[in-house]
């Protein structure tokens, strides 16, 4: 006959039977589990921020003083490069003017005419403008030379820095990644453990109160006792579910409807008629 | 509260979008040095190319004068020589054409110079977009990886997680991922082999209890009433 009966059976859908206000429990506080999960989440996420920040400003700062070192040696490699130059300007008048003396004095010797004299001394002059006017040259492409040399330099420093600051949002954004994947099985694996002591907040967090409300009242069909003196159902739920008083109320009643208050003065529940969950009980 | 599905489908978008913004990432950070590096690279090319000219121009002002030289040398050997017009001119001749012979070389080398520094330039760009292409490409390889192994974490994630809510009779999960017929089929088989904790949990009623056990929902000589 029953064999026939389960052939034939038609489930209703899933109810809930259970009210929130009749689950309220003051041990299971979904707040309380999604308060301490966000603490950790935030925790976890700033220490790796503040790691990878910390390791970037490290970098920089090493760079920005690289920078300051190689801008400092390009400047005093181009100090020497102009004192040479005008030490080269010098010495080139020097020339000028002690050739223009020895020609001078060959003219005189050689009894050249003053308009050949004046024609050889115009030749000194044009070679040595034209001597100085390379120097010029040459100490004008060297100090372009240079500053094209700095701005390499900082552009250098600048794509250094920003290597640096992207190769830091991709290790940050990687080691977040681990940690947000780390987050959820830790989620999973909490709300299961949990779950195990008839606490289902983390579920709760997880797929919302629906959910968490059809899975403890499996919960508390299965461990009434348990429900009842953890203080998830009251006396008379207990009754409701097992046709017993609660192991603390006696048979003609008493205060069924009293909401057993962990965090009250007495802690849990021993058993008996003196549990928390009776007081004021007639 | 969003439903499973929504759930499913926010968790998913949001750990997609995360493997995303990584690859997003990593793809600048492979980037990042390598346009400084080219920058650097090109303007060393150009500032090379830049010199040419001049470079040459020194040597073409050289060659001429060394023409004029030489030219002005002969000029005044064959007035001193007493050479006869047509020798001098032919010398001339000789001077202009080997120096119009070694400045069109000149210019020829200049030109060359030109153009490989100019293919050198072109090579640096083309070596700088293959370099970006390669990492755009390699980047999104990486992605698609990625992706496809975090929708299967998730898939597995949904299986751990269904078989656990399933153990406290809710087969929500088994439903969302497998359908309706085969959670209904699932919830149905364990209500029958646990029809006392299917009652006390409320998930059937206690005429259900009586079809499948054919007794009375009777605990403590009281119809239970919690499924009402």
């Amino acid at each position: 006959m029953a064999e026939e009966a389960k052939k034939n059976i038609a489930i209703e859908a899933p109810q809930t039977v259970t009210t929130a206000a009749e689950m309220k429990t003051t041990a299971q506080d979904p707040n309380q589990f999604r308060t301490a999960f966000e603490q950790r989440k935030q925790a976890s996420q700033g220490n790796i921020q503040n790691a990878f920040d910390s390791s970037l400003n490290t970098q920089t700062q090493e760079l920005g003083q690289g920078l300051q070192q190689n801008l400092a040696a390009q400047d005093a490699q181009t100090a020497a490069s102009q004192g040479q130059y005008a030490f080269a300007r010098e010495d080139l008048g020097t020339q000028a003017a002690r050739t223009g003396a020895g020609m001078d004095r060959y003219a005189d010797v050689r009894g050249l005419n003053r308009q050949a004299g004046s024609q050889q001394s115009l030749m000194l002059g044009r070679g040595a403008a034209t001597a100085a006017g390379r120097l010029a040259a040459q100490q004008q492409a060297a100090e372009a030379e240079s500053a094209r040399q700095k701005a390499l330099l900082t552009n250098d420093y600048n794509g250094r820095v920003q290597a640096a600051l992207a190769n830091r949002d991709y290790s940050q954004a990687a080691a977040l990644l681990d940690d947000y994947n780390s987050q959820n099985a830790w989620l999973d694996k909490n709300a299961e453990a949990m779950a195990a002591f008839g606490n289902f907040t983390g579920y709760e967090y997880l797929y919302g109160p629906g959910q968490a409300r059809t899975m403890q009242q499996f919960w508390i069909g299965t461990n009434p006792e348990l429900a009842y003196n953890t203080g998830v159902i009251d006396a008379k739920r207990y009754k409701e579910i097992t046709g017993r008083n609660a192991p603390d109320v006696k048979a003609s009643g008493g205060n069924d409807y009293q909401w057993y208050n962990p965090y009250a003065v007495g802690g849990m529940p021993t058993g008996g008629s003196g549990g928390g969950n009776t007081s004021g009980g007639g | 509260m969003a439903s499973l599905q929504e759930t499913f489908a926010q968790r998913q978008n949001e750990s997609a979008a995360q493997v995303n913004d990584v690859y997003n990432k990593q793809y600048d950070a492979q980037t990042a040095g390598l346009k400084s590096t080219y920058e650097r690279s090109m303007s060393d090319a150009q500032t090379a190319a830049k010199a040419i000219a001049p470079q040459y121009q020194l040597q073409a002002n050289t060659l001429a004068g060394q023409y004029e030289k030489a030219r002005r040398n002969a000029n005044l050997n064959a007035m001193t020589s007493g050479l006869a017009s047509g020798t001098g001119q032919q010398q001339q001749n000789a001077l202009r054409n080997q120096y119009l012979t070694n400045y069109g070389a000149l210019r020829g080398q200049e030109a060359g110079a030109v153009t490989e520094a100019n293919q050198n330039m072109v090579k640096l760009t083309n070596d700088y977009n293959a370099a970006l292409a390669n990492a755009r490409a390699e980047t999104e390889a990486k992605r698609n990886q990625s992706l496809i192994e975090n929708y299967n974490n998730n898939q597995n994630r949904m299986d751990t997680q269904a078989a656990a809510m399933a153990a406290y009779g809710n087969f929500d999960m088994y439903r969302q991922l497998y359908g309706d017929a085969q959670a209904d089929q699932m919830r149905n088989v364990w209500i029958a082999q646990n029809p006392d904790a299917a009652f006390r949990s409320g998930m059937i009623s206690k005429e259900d209890y009586k079809k499948l056990t054919n007794k009375n929902a009777v605990i403590g000589g009281k119809y239970r009433t919690i499924y009402q």
